[in-house]
């Protein structure tokens, strides 16, 4: 099978997870071939994919073409990380005003046009996510399992907090931080509770989640509207 | 005239392109560019909490993250006139070190070696060199795992706070770590070794290096800036030294002292600290100052070792001394505060204003990529202007010049600020 991994706007740092596979990736080479990945090797591939990964949200005309066209170049598409499933932490531009932004990085006259940074899945078709910021590679070596194998891949339906509970941490939210935990896809093993630091929601949203009722937590330890609002659309902009 | 471009260099973080006019084929002029798509990190992080910013400077670069986060955490120190405590600098500076020794590996295996033996990536090389790629890997390995250890991620550290770290670290946290780093030593010196011996092209670039300097070891995250023109400055000093200029047509920001490029990155830190770096380190190469841009890789595989045996010392001594966090919250009343810390390729700057409130109102970052653009393009036209060459081969040098530096693209959140 051949694959490629493009980077669009973002901070490259799902395919230096990628990368971080490390001696995985000489165990799948065995069974894949890495056509294309500008970060990794020298020259283009030419033909089609099985498999493209793409990392980043497109912010340029330009961007949105090459996604275009790796859509119809490959028989799968994976989004990879939260800046190519929702538009990730550069997202935040439509909360400040994309204007306000652009004035504050190029001065008034801005040299490029460019796009409100977006989920692919707003140009393209997804065959599959993987959240995080950045994502986790174990779901990255079950994906790609599920896919050579043609199996099912199924994205997780539960919350962070569950994960949380397992590994038996105090609840950072009852401690009154602005842990995202409730309304935050699990999978990644609570990792940031685990260290000591509250969710911040970087896997984004999973069905049956409670907004209602966490916001409501929030409000009670004090936090305004605000800053709910910022925290809900930190890496999704999930309260437009 | 002819053209010949390089529409997408390889092999580094981000999208840059080159464009060469050629006489028949002698090259004429050479110019580089970059076409990363924007992404606002200044305008993202106004508005911030002040306990917000290490964690979203963080995603301003996957490869330079650490250095971001502990880089940005210090600058809103400084806002607030807190100096991090002796402990809580130790803890950071392991993270630094692992996350230094990781970039370096990816860059000197992965990025550069491929175009020693020449092969299109360190994939391709591995049939042949078995032994050494999966050695590559194993010492990526290794110093991702330390990061996890303090940063609690390899990619985007979540324990990073301004005023402290999220958790606290004890005897087995700091076993775990100096296990890794032991694990991966003898490989560290031989990579050393190998960038030492390779035969690096001669594209020598007289100009100001500007690295940290303190008058002892290779520091990081402390000391003024300097020139080894001897020009010496503090942080909070930078625009007074450093000046950003737009050269039109080029949209890109770039960085002068005194009138000129200058260069920043490993190469800059061992010319002006070399005689700090440790005897073993020392003993494999110690021919500074070189000007040469190629021997910027042979420096990495140095500092490395350096900072993997100034790691092992460090943990050691925090065996007995368990941080643990502060309970206190900084305290903001409305105030500036700038750091200047080495990331792996070289000074990064990070400048705040936070108000009262905590909330960050002003930002402004440059990245080591930004400083060294000017100093790339100088590469590219003293290495090719002038010569012959086929098409080919005239892309692999290009490409060569620019790897050298092991830029970092997207970091550039600020290079084309107009």
């Amino acid at each position: 099978m051949k694959i490629g991994i493009f980077s669009l706007s973002s901070c490259s740092g799902c395919q230096i997870e990628f990368l971080n596979l490390e001696s995985h990736i000489l165990d799948l080479l065995s069974i894949l071939e890495i056509s294309e990945a500008q970060i990794l090797m020298t020259g283009n591939h030419d033909g089609d994919f099985d498999i493209v990964f793409i990392e980043g949200s497109p912010t340029t005309e330009h961007e949105v073409e090459l996604l275009r066209s790796l859509r119809k170049r490959s028989g799968l598409l994976v989004a990879l990380g939260t800046c190519a499933c929702y538009g990730g932490v550069q997202r935040m531009v439509e909360e400040n005003g994309i204007k306000h932004a652009v004035r504050m990085q190029y001065g008034e006259s801005s040299p490029v046009a460019s796009l409100i940074p977006r989920g692919i899945f707003e140009y393209v078709n997804v065959d599959a996510k993987l959240y995080g910021c950045p994502f986790e590679r174990k779901e990255l070596l079950e994906l790609v399992k599920a896919l050579v194998m043609d199996m099912e891949y199924r994205d997780r339906d539960y919350s962070v907090c569950t994960e949380c509970v397992l590994r038996e941490n105090d609840c950072l939210l009852e401690r009154g931080e602005p842990c995202m935990g409730p309304v935050t896809r699990g999978g990644c093993a609570a990792r940031c509770p685990s260290n000591g630091m509250h969710c911040t929601g970087c896997r984004g949203e999973y069905p049956d989640m409670n907004v209602e009722s966490h916001v409501r937590i929030l409000k009670s330890a004090g936090y305004s509207d605000e800053e709910i609002r910022a925290l809900y659309n930190k890496y999704a902009r999930r309260m437009p | 005239m002819k053209k010949v471009d390089v529409p997408l260099v390889t092999r580094v973080e981000g999208h840059g392109h080159v464009n060469i006019r050629m006489d028949g084929n002698r090259v004429r002029d050479v110019s580089f560019g970059i076409h990363e798509g924007p992404r606002y990190f200044e305008g993202i992080l106004v508005g911030r909490r002040w306990d917000e910013i290490p964690e979203l400077a963080a995603r301003i670069c996957g490869i330079c993250t650490v250095i971001h986060s502990v880089g940005s955490a210090m600058a809103i120190e400084d806002s607030a006139g807190f100096s991090p405590p002796e402990e809580l600098d130790k803890i950071r500076r392991l993270l630094t070190y692992s996350a230094h020794i990781q970039s370096h590996v990816l860059h000197l295996y992965f990025l550069t070696w491929p175009d020693y033996v020449g092969k299109q990536s360190a994939l391709h090389a591995y049939p042949e060199y078995k032994e050494l790629v999966r050695s590559a890997f194993r010492m990526k390995e290794k110093s991702n795992e330390m990061t996890e250890i303090i940063g609690g991620r390899m990619v985007h550290p979540c324990t990073v706070l301004p005023g402290k770290m999220t958790k606290s670290f004890e005897k087995k946290d700091m076993k775990a770590y100096t296990d890794r780093m032991r694990s991966i030593l003898n490989e560290l010196r031989f990579t050393a070794e190998v960038f030492a011996d390779l035969e690096y092209p001669d594209v020598e670039v007289p100009s100001e290096h500007l690295a940290l300097y303190g008058g002892k070891n290779v520091p990081l995250l402390h000391g003024e800036l300097k020139c080894t023109g001897g020009l010496s400055f503090p942080a909070r000093k930078y625009t007074g030294h450093i000046e950003e200029r737009v050269v039109p047509p080029n949209t890109t920001k770039r960085s002068y002292i005194k009138d000129k490029g200058f260069m920043v990155g490993a190469l800059p830190r061992l010319n002006i600290n070399h005689k700090h770096l440790r005897k073993e380190a020392r003993e494999i190469w110690d021919s500074f100052p070189s000007f040469n841009i190629h021997h910027n890789n042979l420096a990495q595989g140095l500092e490395s070792y350096h900072y993997a045996l100034e790691a092992i010392d460090m943990a050691e001594e925090l065996m007995e001394r368990p941080y643990v966090p502060s309970k206190e919250n900084l305290v903001f009343d409305g105030g500036e505060g700038v750091s200047a810390v080495e990331a792996p390729r070289g000074i990064l700057i990070h400048h705040y204003r936070v108000g009262k409130s905590g909330k960050v109102e002003y930002a402004n970052i440059i990245t080591p990529t930004a400083f060294n653009f000017e100093h790339v393009e100088m590469a590219l036209k003293k290495g090719l202007n002038g010569k012959e060459f086929d098409e080919n081969l005239l892309r692999f040098e290009a490409e060569r010049i620019i790897r050298a530096y092991d830029p970092c693209i997207s970091c550039s959140a600020h290079i084309v600020r107009v």
